[in-house]
């Protein structure tokens, strides 16, 4: 008897690699497995989209605070880089989908900047201001606004 | 074939060992990944529960050795711990089995040495709590 998905989680990873080590796949729990399967690819497309709101969030607030600009904040910028070249290296076929991340990151990025900077919602553009090359531009650090 | 896409392209590896699943084409399953992968999501859910038990040790430690800077923060860290515990056997009850003296000895040495990076004291060189302790003892600012 394998455990069962809902209620031990551990267990039933554990069985369901065991089953298909031993190539019983009669006995597999396809319908979750698919589900948790299925979700190992998104998730690489969830970390693209969470690194790509740092970066927007972190650009911000670089452009539009020049007073409080600090060596953390060129940091975080440049960690957000490394991390979506690594993500883009791991899996070259998202950069079919980088428009699609890029609106969806920036939306969060432009929010969280909101909060953070205490700034009015429309002095941020609704539409990310930086192209694709400049996100991932080392040496780009936009200018002050305006 | 598999195995390079695997090397490749994890995201696009994942999509299409789901869809040879739906389709029942097991006999084109890359499985020796598919099969680290799954246990993988079983290790994950281990080692989350151990990085709590890490955690709170970790601040049991400040907490003991450094009386006069104890905190809300602190406090919170050891509360937000146990609670995450609770989460992760409901999630999966069979983890209890690494609620043991054991899984002390194995986490100690990386909560002692983030404790030791934190405050540059010296701490016991063996785990000074038990799980009993670790999971219910009674941290308080007011005592």
């Amino acid at each position: 008897m394998t455990a069962a998905y809902q209620q031990d989680f551990y267990s039933w990873a554990y069985d369901q690699a065991q089953l298909l080590r031993e190539k019983k796949f009669d006995q597999v729990d396809w319908e979750h497995l698919i589900e948790e399967v299925e979700d190992l690819g998104r998730s690489e497309y969830r970390a693209l989209v969470s690194a790509l709101e740092q970066l927007t969030l972190h650009l911000l607030k670089w452009q539009y605070q020049q007073a409080l600009r600090s060596p953390s904040w060129r940091h975080s910028i440049n960690k957000q880089r490394i991390k979506i070249e690594r993500i883009l290296e791991d899996n070259p076929g998202l950069k079919n989908h980088l428009d699609e991340a890029i609106t969806q990151g920036y939306k969060y990025g432009r929010k969280g900047a909101i909060q953070e900077t205490f700034l009015e919602d429309k002095v941020f553009p609704m539409v990310c201001p930086y192209s694709w090359s400049e996100l991932i531009d080392d040496q780009f650090f936009p200018n002050s606004y305006p | 074939m598999m195995k390079t896409l695997y090397e490749q392209d994890y995201g696009r590896w994942a999509e299409e060992m789901a869809d040879l699943l739906a389709q029942g084409r097991f006999s084109e399953l890359d499985i020796e990944n598919l099969v680290e992968e799954v246990r993988d999501l079983s290790k994950r859910e281990r080692d989350r529960l151990l990085s709590s038990l890490r955690l709170i040790v970790h601040h049991l430690l400040k907490w003991d050795y450094q009386r006069d800077r104890r905190s809300r923060s602190w406090q919170g860290t050891i509360q937000r711990e146990r609670a995450n515990l609770n989460l992760y056997l409901q999630d999966s009850p069979s983890l209890k089995k690494y609620l043991v003296n054991e899984s002390l000895t194995k986490i100690y040495p990386t909560a002692q040495a983030d404790a030791f990076k934190e405050t540059g004291l010296e701490f016991p060189h063996t785990c000074p709590y038990n799980i009993d302790e670790v999971l219910n003892r009674v941290i308080s600012l007011e005592v």
